[in-house]
């Protein structure tokens, strides 16, 4: 998967291309430690290019949500395809992220 | 009911071929109304067994992971074998959703998109078998 980010004002929108799965897990959380390691610390994952996700990938990005917390920062999610939210809100992890329909939303929600 | 097989080095790097093998049979054989709906849960299935398997199964072994695909219009049984014995086998049996970042809601996914899952320690080998019906 594809990683590439973003960035408006001190939010940063990580772009993801691609499926979601456990190759990518490694790619997404050095990235998003780059970040941390930067200070930016308020965060959206842009799935409008993800056109899959399993656990390993979701489980990623509770992990970031986590560290990003201890951070003082956050982590919200946009543009994700019915394919994708079907799984996402399979396992309830609409109950911890926002999630908005674009970027622009997102950027608004913060 | 049509039968497939795939073979596979115990790596991780070896996922997205398990599943492309899969969605390419679903891809070519299914013809049903539910046709894309049933590909991407079976797409997803195959991705958490595999993950599991890539991940968990004994690496010492140096043997491979076997995919077999029972297919027809109305049902898909998979069998998925990988080397070394599974000690979370009742995980799979009764999953919940561990909103644990480290793991454990895969089997849960599995479970609920499928019609019968089981796992069984055979002969120094572990064997996933579930099916579903379209």
């Amino acid at each position: 998967m594809q990683v590439t980010h973003s960035q408006e004002g001190n939010i940063t929108i990580l772009h993801l291309e691609g499926k979601f799965n456990a190759n990518a897990v490694s790619s997404v959380k050095k990235k998003v430690n780059q970040l941390i390691a930067e200070n930016y610390v308020l965060l959206i994952f842009d799935y409008s290019k993800v056109d899959f996700v399993d656990s390993s990938g979701l489980g990623c990005m509770l992990s970031c949500l986590n560290l990003l917390k201890s951070k003082n920062g956050n982590l919200k999610v946009a543009g994700m395809s019915v394919k994708v939210r079907s799984v996402f809100e399979l396992i309830q992890m609409h109950k911890i992220f926002e999630s908005f329909e674009t970027t622009t939303d997102a950027l608004q929600g913060y | 009911m049509e039968t497939y097989q795939i073979e596979l080095s115990n790596d991780l790097s070896q996922l997205d071929t398990a599943t492309k093998f899969v969605t390419h049979l679903l891809e070519k054989n299914l013809h049903n109304p539910e046709k894309e709906k049933n590909i991407d849960d079976i797409e997803l299935v195959i991705s958490e067994a595999c993950t599991n398997a890539f991940k968990y199964s004994d690496k010492t072994k140096n043997e491979t992971i076997k995919l077999e695909i029972n297919l027809n219009q109305t049902s898909i049984e998979v069998k998925l074998q990988s080397p070394g014995e599974n000690k979370y086998i009742e995980s799979i049996q009764n999953p919940s959703i561990a909103h644990n970042e480290s793991g454990g809601n895969g089997n849960f996914i599995m479970k609920a998109l499928t019609d019968e899952i089981q796992g069984q320690n055979i002969d120094q080998s572990f064997i996933l078998t579930f099916k579903k019906k379209f």
